[in-house]
């Protein structure tokens, strides 16, 4: 079952045709994802044009209601947080090492 | 700063929402299955994205061309295109079957190649069953021959045939390799033998044709880029494919598939004639069609 937040995004990425990789960093599988586009196809708020994917105007709809319903406004409502790389709340002096260091310069 | 480019870069995925549509489209419409499954990221359709998401842009595209026009042969589809080629071989006006009393059937196999496990073994028991429901085949004598062990004097008069089945011909190297084991060792006429094969690249069958021997196939497959575009349009998707070779570091004998032979086909196993880029699993990448 999808969450509102990520129905949000997945609305968000077939609206600028985005990169789905950020849903698969969140645990969907590429086939999860294609089986939530045709949902979303079948449910009439996106259709397929000559050059691609393109939301209804449910589908905008939808998404100015999900924004409205969480609370998000201006850019928020265009892009979704980046869930994958939250980490909880740890304390104040605590050392945190990123997983990949070799990234560190 | 560094500028973003077409060019591949270590690490960074990027799959857009319409590709993996597309990609969904083709799958249904080829009755692919997309598996809901959170926990299999090796189904079909994950590969295929897996190894999209590697790509650039035009990379993706070319692919994504490809695979609308690849064939995928399951063993459970086997005796359709069975019934299809023995239909072909009865309606032959070449062919008199209402003088052949026995019906040798031999797997296509090079002669070195004899014991181990090949598909064409499975091929030549796909047979039998098919032979039982066919008019025109039902009251022969259906004879199976182990490896390419034949007697000249049963397959060399006129009331004898000898099939030698498979289920791909490539180059036809292989085939030639029997034929010949078949001719030089065993003794046998070329007219009496007939090669089948589900799938077959033309030039696979202009070779044995080359040998005087007759060829039955199903399916014949044309090279995927250089048979099917022209011109600027060709030389530009052979560079997009060279490229895609590079990055996924393929030898040089397998590029374009072995002999060059550009296949979109995968059957019980994948050809190596197939292009590589949808069975080479080297270092961890991930393929659609392992072999």
């Amino acid at each position: 079952m999808i969450t509102d937040e990520d129905l949000v995004l997945l609305l968000q990425l077939l609206k600028r045709n985005g990169n789905i990789q950020s849903l698969h960093k969140q645990g969907y599988q590429y086939s999860q994802i294609a089986n939530l586009i045709n949902f979303v196809i079948e449910k009439n708020l996106a259709y397929y044009t000559d050059t691609g994917l393109t939301l209804s105007n449910e589908g905008e709809e939808a998404l100015l209601l999900f924004n409205r319903n969480l609370r998000r406004k201006n850019s928020e409502a265009m892009i979704s947080p980046q869930a994958e790389y939250k980490i909880s709340k740890i304390g104040k002096y605590e050392i945190y090492l990123p997983s990949n260091i070799k990234q560190l310069r | 700063m560094k500028k973003r480019n077409d060019k591949f870069r270590v690490g960074e995925k990027n799959l857009n929402a319409n590709t993996i549509a597309k990609l969904s489209q083709i799958f249904n419409e080829k009755s692919w299955e997309i598996e809901d499954d959170a926990l299999n990221q090796l189904s079909l359709f994950n590969r295929f994205c897996t190894l999209l998401s590697e790509l650039t842009e035009p990379q993706q595209a070319l692919i994504i061309e490809l695979t609308e026009r690849f064939t995928r042969i399951p063993s459970d589809q086997y005796k359709i295109h069975i019934r299809k080629i023995l239909d072909q071989l009865a309606t032959d006006p070449n062919i008199d079957l209402s003088c052949i009393d026995d019906i040798y059937i031999a797997p296509l196999i090079a002669p070195e190649d004899i014991g181990k496990t090949k598909s064409s073994v499975f091929v030549q028991y796909s047979f039998q069953e098919q032979f039982h429901y066919n008019p025109y085949f039902a009251h022969k004598n259906i004879r199976f021959v182990n490896g390419l062990d034949v007697e000249s004097s049963h397959i060399n008069n006129d009331k004898s045939l000898l099939f030698v089945v498979d289920d791909f011909i490539g180059t036809g190297d292989t085939a030639c390799s029997a034929l010949n084991y078949l001719f030089q060792n065993k003794n046998i006429t070329n007219t009496r033998v007939i090669v089948i094969s589900i799938v077959a690249l033309n030039q696979g069958i202009t070779k044995i044709l080359d040998l005087g021997v007759r060829v039955f196939t199903s399916l014949i497959c044309s090279k995927g880029i250089s048979e099917y575009y022209s011109g600027t349009q060709l030389s530009a998707k052979l560079t997009l494919m060279e490229s895609i070779e590079n990055k996924i570091k393929v030898h040089r004998n397998e590029k374009l598939g072995y002999g060059q032979s550009e296949a979109l086909v995968k059957m019980i196993r994948t050809p190596n004639n197939t292009f590589p880029v949808f069975w080479k699993e080297k270092k961890g990448r991930t393929a659609p069609f392992p072999r």
